[in-house]
């Protein structure tokens, strides 16, 4: 029965951790580009990545739990430190971004079972610009590749475990949250949208199907948008395209799940398949789109970006 | 660190980033972990993890007895505490604290069975029970015996009875 496990396993080790040769490889490389800003582009990343793990740690601030203790004593004052010291002097960014990746990697630890997806993105993304840093092309490779892959799976997942066929996880956003139900409950007859916030998503309640096409493809298109996307990031004849719908899907989920924290981060990741200076540009208003995000929701809990 | 060592670490990475969501799919589906956590990538894919929990005892004249929510504040908060691990760690976490806590308030009872019912989207799209757990506890002269354990998928159930 472990058989098949073990040798795939042993191979995936001889063809990667093992490996002699650089053509085994080379597939890191299919994300990689000739890319003329390759360092301005990792350091504005590196520059991101510093406020965005700081602005984050804002939601503990609040948190009234042991984490929100932690949070104020230890996470976040090192954070702040990191921040200053790295984009105050150039030379200890790179440092600064270890110490921000150890941060965030005991702030991973305290929160265990229960820490976000957006917190291990951010993990990720500080493992990559942590370990590459004498190497940005392949660190840039790196990032994209796990960019492709947070995409691809996104869809993947809902494909299999979700229920976006009928349209029925949508529904049910609708039922149960104010915050989708202003996005979606435009795309609905005011009846079927009466009728599911009567429901309020409570036990018992049902079906959640709707027979309003538009809204079925709506619900489908995400999915298959998702997966499409990944895939079309790895074909450089196809980036420019994929990286603006992408842009778009993001923006559009963002309209009603209202997570900023994850949002900028990947619109950003996105970016870093366009090979353009614009898109580095562009890195402090995201960070500053996340800083106000968190203040925003420290002084009006209620108002949640997060 | 060589180049070399670099590059084979961050093949590997990739390699693990590839492979994990298809064992945390795994986890979701076999051990009714949160599809929302644990790097899976598979936000917004169900609506929020939800559970109930039904707490029964058999009492020395073998009696079944339904406990309701007539409880200690140190068994509601086991309770609440177990229901928020359930959620998100699925059947990896067993309610052992619930079941001590069973013994210190009903020492009297001769069994304990705790019911966990997952509620979520059934496969007709109504709001039912989902997954089905059930741990069967004996009292062994005053301590608690081994765990019984039968679990189940549950298809399109939204009544309330049938619960034991």
């Amino acid at each position: 029965m472990g058989c098949w496990w073990h040798e795939s396993l042993a191979l995936l080790y001889a063809h990667t951790v093992k490996s002699e040769s650089p053509d085994l490889l080379s597939f890191v490389d299919w994300m990689s580009c000739s890319d003329p800003y390759e360092d301005a582009r990792f350091d504005s990343l590196q520059s991101f990545m510093l406020l965005a793990v700081l602005a984050h740690s804002g939601v503990l601030l609040a948190d009234e739990g042991p984490l929100g203790d932690v949070g104020r004593t230890i996470i976040t004052p090192l954070l702040l430190v990191s921040a200053v010291v790295g984009l105050g002097w150039r030379r200890f960014k790179p440092y600064c971004v270890m110490l921000t990746f150890g941060v965030t990697s005991f702030w991973l630890v305290q929160a265990w079972p229960r820490f976000a997806n957006h917190l291990f993105l951010e993990w990720s993304v500080l493992l990559f610009l942590s370990l590459c840093r004498g190497d940005t092309r392949l660190g840039l490779a790196a990032l994209r590749w796990l960019t492709a892959i947070v995409l691809f799976y996104s869809g993947f997942q809902k494909l299999i475990l979700g229920h976006y066929f009928e349209g029925q996880f949508f529904l049910v956003q609708i039922a149960s949250s104010p915050k989708f139900r202003v996005v979606f409950e435009m795309l609905l007859p005011e009846d079927e949208v009466a009728r599911l916030v009567e429901w309020g998503a409570q036990f018992g309640t049902g079906p959640y199907e709707t027979a309003d096409t538009f809204f079925l493809i709506l619900s489908n298109s995400i999915w298959i948008g998702e997966m499409m996307l990944g895939i079309l990031l790895f074909f450089p004849k196809f980036r420019n395209l994929a990286l603006v719908i992408a842009i778009g899907l993001v923006a559009g989920i963002e309209v009603g799940a209202r997570e900023l924290v994850f949002g900028c981060l990947f619109t950003l990741l996105i970016l870093n398949f366009h090979q353009g200076r614009n898109a580095i540009a562009v890195w402090p208003i995201f960070a500053a789109i996340q800083l106000l995000s968190v203040a925003i929701r420290l002084v009006m809990p209620d108002l949640r970006f997060n | 660190m060589s180049a070399l060592s670099r590059r084979r670490i961050v093949a590997g990475l990739i390699v693990l980033y590839l492979v994990w969501p298809l064992i945390q799919q795994q986890l979701v589906r076999v051990y009714r972990v949160n599809p929302w956590k644990f790097a899976g990538w598979a936000m917004y894919t169900a609506p929020n993890a939800r559970v109930r929990i039904h707490l029964f005892g058999v009492d020395t004249t073998e009696q079944v007895v339904h406990l309701g929510w007539r409880m200690s504040s140190g068994l509601r908060s086991a309770v609440f505490e177990y229901a928020h691990s359930r959620r998100t760690l699925g059947l990896f976490v067993q309610p052992e604290p619930i079941a001590n806590q069973l013994l210190i308030d009903r020492p009297d009872f001769r069994e304990w069975t705790i019911v966990v019912e997952q509620v979520g989207l059934t496969p007709r799209n109504h709001f039912g029970v989902i997954h089905r757990s059930r741990y069967r506890y004996a009292n062994v002269a005053g301590k608690l015996g081994p765990v019984e354990v039968r679990s189940q998928l549950e298809a399109d159930r939204v009544q309330e009875n049938d619960i034991m």
